[in-house]
């Protein structure tokens, strides 16, 4: 297995600071992501797994420490260079998938690409495979809201493989699915997992975190890593 | 990682606004409505006030240099000939013309009408041809010279109306019997600001309706060709004669200025409780940002957008709405002004005048006034919307999608 793609070193994220709600919510967390593994971050609610993911994922900066992406030191990017750094590298599956309901299935999975300056020809090709990949062909006009919940957690995976992304972050992404479309999820990851992806969870699934794919788990609780 | 050109891009954030704009069609139609309704209030004053203004200022360019009136008790009175000559010594003056003018009020149509007496013979030559659609000359003129008149456009179609379009009979009860007047032609409608309402009658004849002495005139046209000269030959003859009463052409121009820019600022402050609540309703639903919208730009922001390009598709909303609106505002109001002859809100602009059924304004939208108007219509209107979205887009995006 080759060398760290993602690293933290250190890392604490104070939500509110200076103010009577401020939150701790990851302390001193340091971790290292081997290409092409699959790491799971495993913890009760609120242990500090999301926000962790969050750092890792240039959706927040970290504050301290450090995060480092393929080699490079993002967290302390000016907000241009790290957006520019996550659309290239990182695609995110989040817990609640975070799509736009009132758009279209094919429209929401070409949204990371709109920026870049990419030609509607273009972008519909590359979203066309991944619709078959995912089978979700039949949905392409169809509004996000109309979809089920699994339709709409394999729109989130397109959407974040839209952009080649070599990292891929996904939030609890069996929370809210059943056991017939959790096995679905696990034949998706594991088909990203051979196609070369490296692939980072969040869980308190012990179907993600004890599943034979998992290369990495970390544990965490009250704000720390407390296990690698 | 695949990258597109800056054309592709721009194109991209557009395509997204004008998506966004649709799929928030409800609270846009909204909005539209309401600004279309702003910009037309405020751009059919701008119209009407501009318009009126512009007509009145051409038309007194054929007023005299100075008019002079006898002001007795306070009150105009007639004046003599004998002023003619003495003024006329006043050097600067080129020519004193005497006029025969006033009021006669028609009973039948409720209606008063201004009776300006002049030789119609000089109407139907050189630059007058042009001002004046002839209409029954020349045999019944000829059998009655001394009681021939030219009417405004709006005298003529009220008289038509009673079936009086080729002769009128003045009459007041005092009178013996009726004065007959031939018709023998209408003003244009270029002229209509002045001329809508008056009739333009054979000066002997003017006099008999008038009942005006022989020896006796309304006021005096003097004429001077340095306009420079103009204020000073005024003070002298004021100065001479401390009986009269000068009204240069440049007071006149004055007063029609700050007459409609009075009415305007009273149209549009009378108005301004129904503008302000319009604002309101609009700052009310233009700045807040849904729930909805806000959670739609932290995922943006969660998939690599970048707070410009944020700013961008909110750039590119605003000025969508606030310039489709804003020209479809002034495009109802120059449709309501000039083609629909601004029905209800031309009177309030034309208070003297007693009749209105035909008068015309003619186009003059100014292009500054159509700036202004697209101006304070469409900055305030973006500074309202892209603000929220600016402080939402620089939130973290897991602090607007996770709700922290």
């Amino acid at each position: 297995m080759a060398g760290p793609i993602v690293e933290t070193v250190g890392v604490t994220k104070i939500y509110n600071r200076g103010k009577p709600n401020e939150v701790t919510a990851v302390k001193d967390a340091s971790l290292k992501i081997n290409e092409g593994s699959l790491a799971v971050l495993k913890g009760p609610s609120g242990s500090g797994k999301t926000t962790m993911l969050s750092v890792i994922g240039c959706l927040t900066a970290p504050t301290r420490g450090e995060v480092v992406i393929l080699g490079k030191k993002v967290s302390k990017l000016p907000e241009k260079f790290r957006n520019q750094h996550k659309r290239n590298h990182i695609g995110f599956i989040f817990q609640h998938f975070q799509l736009i309901g009132d758009m279209s299935v094919l429209d929401n999975i070409v949204l990371p690409l709109l920026p870049e300056g990419i030609s509607p020809k273009k972008r519909n090709k590359r979203a066309d495979r991944l619709l078959e990949q995912f089978n979700l062909t039949h949905r392409r006009h169809f509004k996000v809201r109309s979809l089920s919940g699994g339709e709409q957690q394999r729109v989130a995976i397109a959407r974040a493989l839209i952009n080649n992304a070599g990292i891929l972050l996904a939030d609890e992404p069996t929370a809210h699915l059943d056991s017939k479309l959790t096995g679905d999820l696990l034949d998706y990851i594991r088909q990203l997992k051979e196609a070369g992806h490296t692939i980072l969870i969040t869980s308190h699934d012990p179907i993600i975190y004890q599943n034979p794919m998992a290369d990495q788990v970390f544990e965490m609780k009250d704000a720390h890593i407390i296990s690698s | 990682m695949i990258s597109g050109s800056w054309f592709e891009r721009q194109k991209n954030i557009i395509d997204y606004s004008l998506q966004s704009l649709l799929r928030r069609r409800s609270k846009n139609i909204l909005i539209l409505i309401i600004f279309i309704l702003l910009v037309f209030v405020v751009s059919s004053v701008l119209f009407i006030t501009g318009s009126l203004t512009q007509e009145m200022m051409v038309t007194s360019n054929s007023l005299p240099d100075i008019t002079v009136q006898r002001i007795v008790g306070g009150r105009q009175v007639n004046l003599t000939a004998s002023y003619i000559p003495e003024i006329e010594k006043i050097t600067g003056v080129e020519i004193v013309e005497p006029r025969v003018w006033g009021y006669f009020y028609l009973a039948s149509l409720q209606a008063n009408f201004t009776i300006y007496g002049m030789d119609l013979n000089l109407l139907e030559e050189g630059e007058y041809q042009k001002i004046v659609n002839w209409k029954n000359i020349p045999d019944q003129a000829e059998k009655n010279s001394d009681f021939r008149m030219i009417v405004g456009q709006g005298v003529f179609e009220l008289l038509r109306d009673v079936e009086m379009e080729k002769a009128y009979l003045f009459y007041q009860p005092t009178w013996e019997k009726p004065i007959p007047f031939d018709i023998i032609g209408t003003f244009k409608t270029e002229t209509e600001l002045q001329s809508n309402d008056m009739m333009i009658l054979q000066t002997e004849g003017a006099r008999r309706v008038l009942e005006l002495p022989l020896d006796e005139f309304t006021d005096l046209a003097v004429y001077v060709p340095n306009p420079e000269e103009i204020d000073n030959i005024a003070l002298k003859i004021r100065r001479y004669f401390p009986e009269l009463r000068t009204i240069t052409k440049a007071q006149i121009k004055n007063t029609y200025s700050s007459v409609f820019g009075w009415k305007s600022a009273f149209v549009l402050s009378s108005m301004s409780a129904a503008i302000f609540a319009f604002l309101i309703l609009i700052w009310d639903k233009a700045s807040g940002l849904s729930p909805e919208e806000k959670r739609e730009i932290g995922i943006l922001k969660a998939i690599g957008w970048d707070t410009d390009v944020v700013l961008s598709v909110k750039f590119w909303e605003g000025l969508i709405l606030s310039g489709v609106s804003s020209q479809a505002g002034i495009l109802l109001a120059y449709t309501y002004i000039y083609w629909l002859r601004a029905p209800g809100f031309k009177e309030i602009f034309l208070g003297w005048s007693t009749i209105y059924p035909s008068f015309k304004l003619l186009p003059d939208a100014d292009p500054k006034f159509l700036i202004l108007i697209i101006t304070i219509a469409v900055v305030p209107y973006m500074v309202v919307t892209i603000f929220p979205a600016w402080k939402a887009a620089i939130t973290d995006p897991d602090v607007i999608i996770r709700n922290i």
